[in-house]
């Protein structure tokens, strides 16, 4: 049965859901509401990460099964608070910019995050696919936000049609457990150990992986990436590369390892290998950074898969650890893209999103070059920045799983990632500016900045005191 | 342990002086920097004199034994589970009294700085570089493990390289800064293979359990050999490399001298009193190790820190530059504390070489740093570092003069200067262990005193030099440090230094042997005369004797052409033999090679690039074709 005292021990979902439905009423009740709801969102996103550091170390499962609080899901529900609270300061200004300042922004943001915890928490596939779906469809709107610029409009289009079609096979895979366990509870079906070795049961389980995969954008399932995050607006382009990433991540990990007796490491490497290649190779040849940085993003995707071919108990650290790093400096990256896009003129096309554009500003510019090529550094995996020790506890689980082969690919092929980050870096510092010095004009008063500077913290701060990770998450190390 | 918490204050005080000169120091007044610094290192030097009262006389003997107190230990970095480097302040007799020693010297550095380098560009930076060698020598001696002493050894280097090569713009500074560098670099590259192996053998880096004589440390590595020795003695001799690159031991002794380029001051600090005795030190907190686990290691210590102390000393009898002369004392003198504590043994009164040894340290550093300010002020008068281009300047510079007279007779260890009493320990521990040891130390002690006041009659007596500019002492801000630094030179010998530090921490009575004390002083008296003799007047004596002695007088001039066998090994053979070689092969083999990879590279994503057309049912296509392709290879593993 549900009780009363289970809502509380979900509070910060609650508190996410009730805010996303009060932001709907306030932009009605009130005129001029941008500004309100914008405080009152980061208010939400704040309580919900305050509340969630008093469930560590508290495993339970609520709501008639439906939901397990873990200090995993735990984990991943914080990164994904932290990334969103970063995505909604960046994106006041930058839908300002973009002339469509409106309240129902800041709440798509509110339910795309309540389907994302949902399906962190979930303990029963349909609790995960009606999470997917929340998020998912909120997604969608978010890509096309951009309603009169050609290109947002094709990239959610784009990214409806994919993820609709991808959506069809998680069913499917879905059906099939069902069909064969009889039941849609977690809980129970990984406690039969006879069904895990059963052909339909594991064919239902890959399909759900699959479309799992698709979402976190591993070969082959990885070109939507390109073109969706490319046409969406910038900041939402660093939300979906970050936070929606990490959701999936986060949902489908602790599947992937309770099937982990029939010890299918081998395809997960293959895939991690093949999608480090795809990433870093293209993004080699990329003239435009949102599409360099997509790239990255597959890359990264790449990255991860290595911990979770590793299938041990290292695996969850670093992949939390890359997660957690990748926010900071991916969304970061994007954010620094947004906030020096040209203002929005009516044309079909971003402007100012070349990689040439940023021969140069680091004359122009110091302030933000700098914080750029911090995370550039860290996207690269130079110590002292945090995508350091991401790669580090990622590499390190590949290596105590005996797969030392996967953990020198991974090297190797980030050693192509380090060649295009400090191409842009080079760029940036070393190359004669092709714009005019003073034509720039950028204020500290965007909040973009403050969303780069919480960035730029997260970024030394987890690279300077790895522990602080391991203690902010109660991560009892193996 | 708790009450010691406020020596944290330290290195933080240090390290935000650092901070704030470094950053505000272009926009504030040269003056204004160099006030903040003298106030931050009072501040400090207060707070080290505490804790030293405090540990030696209140609370740090407990049960007649002065311990090791752990004050703070933060685990910093984590490399595994299990391995990971802490940082931390580890109180025990050595650290509390190097805390004594660096702070002192620094502040008579810092204070005697304001006159000397007023007239200099760059005063900022030149007090926020000292304030960060201040805060490295610091994090050095209060390391809880070994590996926090490595980082800050490397910081000790890198500050110390900005302060030699603090005139930037003179080529013989910079080539000074690099040569220091990449000589101690060199050695602390052994330094890092020895603290690898060490905590292997013993899987800690940590100096409590690695000194704990109960503790499984000592016997660790014992049983495998290599070449004959034990792996923890190789461990041992490697940990020694790096300390013989840092005190400049033949022979890696060669960048110590051209150090002299920095600033006098300077080097007071570091090439007298702190950095160069950073090797002394880390044998002496290694020190149960080396005496119990690998005598062999030990007994290598005295012979090669004897060999140095005799080599230095000669050279140093045959140097024109009055800083060379001081820098070859250096080294001398580093050598026989490195003997002091090669002869020592474990425990009680046969631990009396360490004792001894630890003693010299302190006296070494108050009158060491007293000579090179004293030089400092004489170049500041004449203008000249070459000791013919002075004489008779005892008129001009009263109190330079007498400072540097009661620094010479300390040195030479005429009673009651402080010398006399560390080096009649050494000489007593010495003879316990291996007479001909003795008979070579009294030499070399003989030899110092003679150097010494070679250069003090040259300086101050010998011809009356006629001045351009008439020589006049400097400002007080000079002088106050001169006079402080030879009262203690004369009186902390009288520090009953057995009843504080002892190899074991169990503190004991030593009494002067008079049997030694006697016939080393008469030795000390002997150069000292000789010295009169040659050098007291003008006169030819000198150049005769030099003339007699012919060719060893110039291989001896030329320092052994030390320099120039390292200039053939690394020129001729190193770089024409094998670097050229090899860079020919690396520019036409292997970047030919990585340009190829690289085109190729950029050809196939050109090319793969077309796979990403935009297109939603070529996309959808690749998608399930991957997803069959997966769901055959799956079903492929359930047959096998």
């Amino acid at each position: 049965m549900i009780q009363i005292k289970d809502l509380l021990e979900v509070l910060p979902l609650l508190i996410i859901a009730f805010s996303a439905i009060f932001i709907l009423l306030l932009e009605v009740s009130i005129k001029k509401s941008e500004t309100v709801i914008f405080g009152f969102s980061l208010i939400a996103i704040l309580a919900a990460i305050a509340t969630s550091f008093n469930y560590f170390n508290k495993e339970m499962i609520i709501f008639n099964q439906f939901l397990r609080i873990s200090n995993a899901s735990l984990t991943f529900s914080v990164i994904i608070l932290i990334s969103m609270l970063i995505t909604v300061i960046a994106s006041k200004s930058y839908i300002e910019k973009e002339n469509v300042n409106f309240g129902e922004y800041y709440s798509m943001l509110l339910f795309a995050l309540m389907g994302m915890m949902l399906m962190i928490f979930a303990n029963d596939i349909l609790i995960i696919f009606i999470g997917l779906e929340l998020m998912s469809v909120c997604f969608y709107v978010l890509a096309g936000f951009l309603r009169l610029r050609q290109k947002s409009n094709e990239s959610a289009l784009k990214y409806f049609l994919l993820g609709a079609f991808m959506t069809g096979f998680i069913l499917y895979g879905i059906a099939l457990i069902y069909g064969i366990t009889g039941t849609t509870n977690l809980t129970l079906i990984f406690s039969d150990a006879k069904v895990l070795t059963n052909y339909v049961f594991i064919i239902g389980t890959a399909l759900l992986i699959i479309g799992f995969m698709f979402k976190i954008g591993v070969f082959p399932f990885h070109m939507w990436i390109p073109d969706v995050y490319d046409g969406a607006p910038t900041v939402v382009s660093g939300m979906l590369s970050t936070a929606g990433k990490i959701a999936a991540v986060g949902t489908i990990l602790p599947i992937i390892l309770a099937v982990n007796i029939l010890n299918f490491k081998i395809i997960f490497s293959v895939a991690a290998v093949a999608t480090m290649l795809y990433g870093n190779v293209i993004a080699l040849a990329q003239t435009n950074i949102k599409r360099l940085l997509a790239y990255s993003s597959i890359a990264s995707a790449g990255y991860i898969f290595v911990g979770v071919a590793s299938m041990n108990e290292f695996a969850l650290r670093g992949i939390a650890y890359y997660l957690i790093a990748y926010t900071f400096m991916q969304l970061g990256a994007f954010i620094i893209v947004a906030m020096l896009e040209k203002k929005d003129d009516g044309s079909r096309d971003y402007k100012n999103v070349d990689l040439d554009f940023y021969k140069g500003l680091g004359k122009r510019n110091p302030v933000i070059a700098t914080f750029m090529t911090f995370f550039l550094f860290s996207l690269a995996g130079i110590p002292p920045f945090a995508g350091f020790w991401g790669k580090y506890y990622l590499f390190f689980a590949a290596i105590k799983s005996n797969q030392i082969w996967l953990a020198v690919v991974a090297i190797l092929l980030s050693l192509i990632g380090v060649y295009y980050y400090l191409k842009i870096i080079v760029y940036m510092w070393f190359s004669e500016s092709l714009e005019p010095v003073s034509e720039e004009k950028f204020s500290f008063s965007d909040t973009g900045f403050a969303a780069t500077v919480l960035a730029v913290i997260g970024t030394i701060l987890f690279g300077v005191d790895p522990n602080l990770f391991f203690s902010l998450f109660k991560f009892v190390t193996p | 342990m708790e009450g010691y918490t406020f020596t944290l204050l330290i290195p933080l005080i240090l390290f935000a002086t650092f901070l704030l000169i470094g950053l505000a120091g272009g926009k504030l007044k040269p003056i204004i920097s160099g006030i903040t610094g003298v106030v931050s290192l009072s501040v400090v030097s207060i707070i080290s004199y505490i804790t030293a009262y405090d540990y030696f006389f209140v609370n740090g003997k407990v049960d007649g034994v002065f311990g090791k107190i752990i004050v703070y230990d933060a685990e910093w970095l984590r490399f595994t589970d299990s391995l990971f480097i802490k940082m931390g302040i580890l109180l025990d007799p050595i650290s509390v009294m190097m805390l004594v020693v660096i702070s002192t010297v620094s502040l008579m550095v810092h204070i005697y700085s304001l006159g000397y380098m007023h007239n200099e560009g760059g005063f900022s930076r030149y007090y926020s570089f000292l304030s960060l060698f201040t805060f490295a020598m610091m994090g050095l001696v209060i390391s809880t493990n070994i590996f926090q002493t490595y980082i800050f050894w490397e910081l000790v280097g890198v500050s110390s390289y900005l302060l030699i090569g603090f005139y930037y713009n003179r080529p013989s500074a910079v080539a000074a800064a690099k040569k220091a560098f990449i000589v101690t670099r060199f050695a602390d590259l052994g330094f890092l293979i020895g603290i690898l192996l060490l905590s292997s053998l013993t899987g800690t880096f940590d100096f409590v359990e690695l000194t704990n004589v109960n503790g499984s440390a000592i016997t660790a590595g014992s049983s495998v050999l290599f070449m004959g020795l034990s792996s923890m003695t190789w461990a041992l001799i490697l940990v020694f490399i790096g300390c013989a690159g840092k005190s400049a031991m033949f022979p890696l002794h060669i960048w110590l001298p051209d150090a002299m380029e920095g600033p006098t001051p300077v080097s007071a600090l570091i090439h007298a009193a702190t950095m160069v005795v950073a090797g002394v030190y880390l044998v002496a907190r290694l020190f149960p190790l080396y005496a119990l686990s690998a005598p062999v290691a030990l007994e290598m210590i005295a012979y090669v820190g004897a060999f140095t102390s005799m080599f230095a000393a000669i050279i140093a009898c045959t140097q024109t530059d009055i800083k060379r002369v001081l820098a070859f004392s250096t080294i001398s003198q580093i050598g026989i504390m490195m003997v002091g504590l090669g002869v020592s043994g474990y425990a009680a009164e046969t631990g009396l070489g360490f004792t001894a040894s630890m003693f010299h340290l302190f006296t070494h550093a108050m009158f060491k740093a007293l000579l090179f300010l004293g030089a400092g002020a004489v170049i500041h008068a004449v203008h000249t570092n070459e000791i013919s281009g002075m004489g008779g300047l005892r008129k001009y510079l009263p109190v330079t003069h007498i400072t540097f007279l009661v620094a010479c007779l300390a040195i030479s260890g005429i009673p009651p200067f402080s010398g006399f009493f560390s080096k009649d320990e050494i000489l007593v521990a010495v003879k316990e262990k291996d007479s001909f040891l003795f008979y070579f130390e009294s030499i070399v002690s003989g030899l110092s005193a003679f150097y010494m006041f070679r250069l003090y009659f040259g300086i101050f007596w010998n011809r009356n030099t006629t001045y351009e500019h008439t020589p006049h002492e400097a400002g007080m801000s000079m002088k106050i440090p001169l006079i402080i630094l030879a009262i203690l030179a004369a009186v902390t010998g009288f520090i009953p230094f057995s009843e504080f530090v002892t190899s074991d921490g169990i503190p004991f009575i030593s009494h002067i042997h008079w049997d030694i004390a006697i016939p080393a002083t008469i030795v000390g008296l002997i150069g000292i005369t000789a010295a009169f003799i040659f050098y007291k007047k003008e006169s030819d004596l000198s150049d005769k004797a030099a003339a007699s002695l012919g060719g060893f007088y110039n291989t001896v001039h030329k320092k052994f052409y030390i320099d120039e066998i390292y200039i053939f090994v690394t020129k001729k053979i190193i770089f024409n033999m094998v670097s050229t070689p090899v860079a020919w092969f690396d520019r036409n083999v292997v970047d030919g090679t990585m340009n190829g990879i690289a085109s190729v590279t950029n050809f196939v994503s050109e090319k793969i690039k077309r796979f990403q057309s935009g297109q939603l049912q070529q996309y959808a296509f690749v998608m399930v074709t991957g997803m069959i392709i997966i769901i055959a290879l799956i079903f492929y593993f359930l047959k096998n």
